[in-house]
């Protein structure tokens, strides 16, 4: 038996191969194009406390190697995703993560509580590392005392698995996870978009109404496989591989370097059904190198000092 | 995906037919699109196109070549793979009442009207800016007031000849400045408008958001899975 299982928290999934946020939906879209028996799971878009608005077109523009975003965590609020959305997804047989955008720390502890109440999901990313987000005072990964104040606690909150997403335009992100390792997170999710911009050269203007926008795609896989070895190096909790993956061979090269799991964004806009295809090439690429178990290939790095 | 191409044909100089095998069974609704990936290296993202014409064994485009991706497109030969997703997008249901409805084109917007112009007698407005779609009118039979900016017959914008026909619905496609004007006539004159919008897309089948068009009452939808017809005045235009 090929064993492709990994363990993150409390949280077993099936293939360490997971959809990412913004780019999963609520997972109702998903599951048209992936068995979800056959994937490591997905997480959801991002939820705020409240109804939130999504930002002025344009919102994605491509660029050369990959995509620039400015969507704006639009979303019904929570209550509308427990209402509408979980029953909906409750019964999806993969793990299904919460990523849930706060703007204070009452906003976080108020969504965990209402949330924490229900079944029919896994555990929740939070999410402090959005390039869309302009006001300082919400742009928690960009100030290691203010993410500590917001993590502080979260703990005690839930029993379910807790992931934190950061962002690699941030050398504070190192620190933050370290922190929230001793807080009881059982994983970092890493690395959010590159805050990038992209100028209108007719107009003179900047694309985005935001000025910035998030960069992901097949151009940020080095920069965020470097980043991610780094995390991999700085925390002893899982971490989840996330830039640029699109085919088998860049999912290995994340799992070598020590991500427990990957997520794949901007590879599932492109191929919709990319979770259940690289979960499928996965296992047969360890059949076919008689590899047993995942764990032989996670962290295996020949590291020559 | 994979289909084959069947055929293309260049109609005019930078507007050709693609026909390609259709293996999908599902049903393909009036303005339900479909999204092709290139093999191009500096182009990731897939590209949307209306499904213009659907038989038992064969999907058709019409696609204007406007940069790389279309462009790439347009260089398929017979017998090529092509990487595809559909039929995308939310079908048109309504019962349109042809004897009252006018149909607005402009450009390569006659794209997406071509499946409602099929099997019946309709009444069409085409605003062709160069003069250049003679070709792509006769090869799908298409009848109406073809009109141009500068010259012929009927000079001037789609929007300039309306008053020449009854009619209490308008089906629009085309540029944002034709679909604005058909919005401020309908708001005004009290009409029906459909229009059939177009926004860059990231994924083509509602998980990114990326697509969204912004509503009169402050909100946004999300094109690909809620159009690409919409109600034309709730749309706002900027
Ligand atoms: C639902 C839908 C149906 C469509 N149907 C057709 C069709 O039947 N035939 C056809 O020729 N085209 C159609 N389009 C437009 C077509 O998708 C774009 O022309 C194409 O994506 C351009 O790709 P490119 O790489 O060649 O150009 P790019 O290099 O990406 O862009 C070149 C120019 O085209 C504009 N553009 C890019 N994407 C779009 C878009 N989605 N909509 C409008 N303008 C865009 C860019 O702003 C730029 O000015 C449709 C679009 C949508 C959303
Ligand atoms: C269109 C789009 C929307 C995104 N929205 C979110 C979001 O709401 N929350 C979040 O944590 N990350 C979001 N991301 C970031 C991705 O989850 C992922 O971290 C990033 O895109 C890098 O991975 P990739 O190169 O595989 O896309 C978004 C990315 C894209 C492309
Ligand atoms: S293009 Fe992704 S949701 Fe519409």
């Amino acid at each position: 038996m090929t064993d492709l299982k990994v363990k993150i928290g409390k949280t077993t999934l099936k293939t360490p191969v997971i959809g990412a946020s913004g780019c999963s939906g609520w997972g109702l879209e998903l599951s048209k194009f992936n068995d979800f028996d056959r994937i490591g799971g997905f997480v959801t878009k991002s939820i705020t406390l409240k109804k939130k608005i999504g930002n002025e077109n344009p919102r994605i523009r491509e660029v050369y190697g990959g995509i620039l975003n400015s969507i704006g965590l639009e979303n019904n609020g929570v209550e509308y995703f427990v209402e509408n959305i979980l029953p909906q997804i409750k019964n999806y047989k993969c793990a299904k993560f919460l990523n849930l955008a706060p703007f204070s720390k009452d906003d976080l502890f108020s969504m965990i509580k209402i949330l924490d109440r229900n079944e029919g999901f896994d555990g929740y990313e939070v999410n402090i590392s959005c390039p869309n987000i302009t006001n300082k005072k919400v742009n928690f990964n960009s100030s290691f005392d203010d993410s500590k104040k917001l993590l502080k606690g979260v703990r005690d909150l839930t029993e379910k698995t807790l992931l934190l997403k950061l962002s690699p335009s941030y050398n504070e992100s190192f620190k933050i996870a370290e922190f929230a390792e001793k807080e009881g997170f059982d994983g970092i999710s890493f690395t959010n978009t590159y805050i990038g911009t992209l100028v209108d050269v007719e107009k003179r203007e900047f694309v985005f109404k935001n000025i910035q926008a998030g960069f992901s795609g097949p151009a940020i896989k080095p920069l965020s496989l470097f980043n991610v070895y780094k995390m991999v190096k700085s925390v002893k909790i899982p971490v989840i591989g996330i830039g640029g993956i699109l085919n088998l061979n860049d999912l290995l090269e994340f799992l070598i370097v020590g991500a427990t799991a990957c997520q794949i964004g901007t590879g599932v806009l492109i191929k919709p059904d990319i979770l259940e295809e690289l979960s499928r090439s996965l296992e047969e690429y360890m059949k076919e190198k008689k590899i047993k178990n995942i764990k032989e290939i996670i962290g295996s790095i020949k590291e020559r000092l | 995906m994979i289909e084959r191409v069947l055929k293309k044909i260049f109609l005019t100089d930078n507007v050709f037919l693609l026909e390609i095998s259709r293996s999908n069974r599902e049903d393909i609704l009036l303005g339900q699109f479909a999204s092709i990936k290139t093999s191009l290296k500096d182009k990731i993202l897939r590209r949307p196109f209306t499904i213009v014409r659907n038989e038992k064994n064969s999907i058709t485009f019409l696609i204007k070549v406007v940069g790389s991706s279309t462009e790439s497109i347009g260089n398929f030969d017979k017998g090529d793979f092509v990487d595809i997703l559909y039929p995308l997008g939310k079908g048109f249901k309504e019962n349109l009442d042809y004897e009252n409805t006018i149909f607005v084109g402009g450009g390569i917007g006659i794209a997406a009207l071509i499946p409602f112009l099929r099997n019946v007698k309709y009444k069409l407005i085409f605003g062709d800016r160069e003069g250049e779609y003679e070709e792509v009118l006769k090869y799908f039979s298409l009848k109406g007031l073809h009109c141009q900016e500068k010259k012929g017959k009927f000079k001037g914008y789609p929007t300039d000849f309306l008053n020449r026909y009854d009619f209490d619905t308008i089906v629009g496609c085309g540029p944002k400045v034709m679909l604005k004007s058909l919005k401020d006539y309908s708001v005004k004159n009290d009409k029906k408008f459909y229009a059939v919008y177009e926004e860059v897309m990231g994924c083509g089948v509602g998980l990114c958001n990326g697509c969204s068009v912004k509503t009169e009452d402050g909100d946004f939808i999300k094109l690909c899975t809620e159009g690409p017809v919409l109600d034309g005045k709730r749309i706002v235009y900027d």
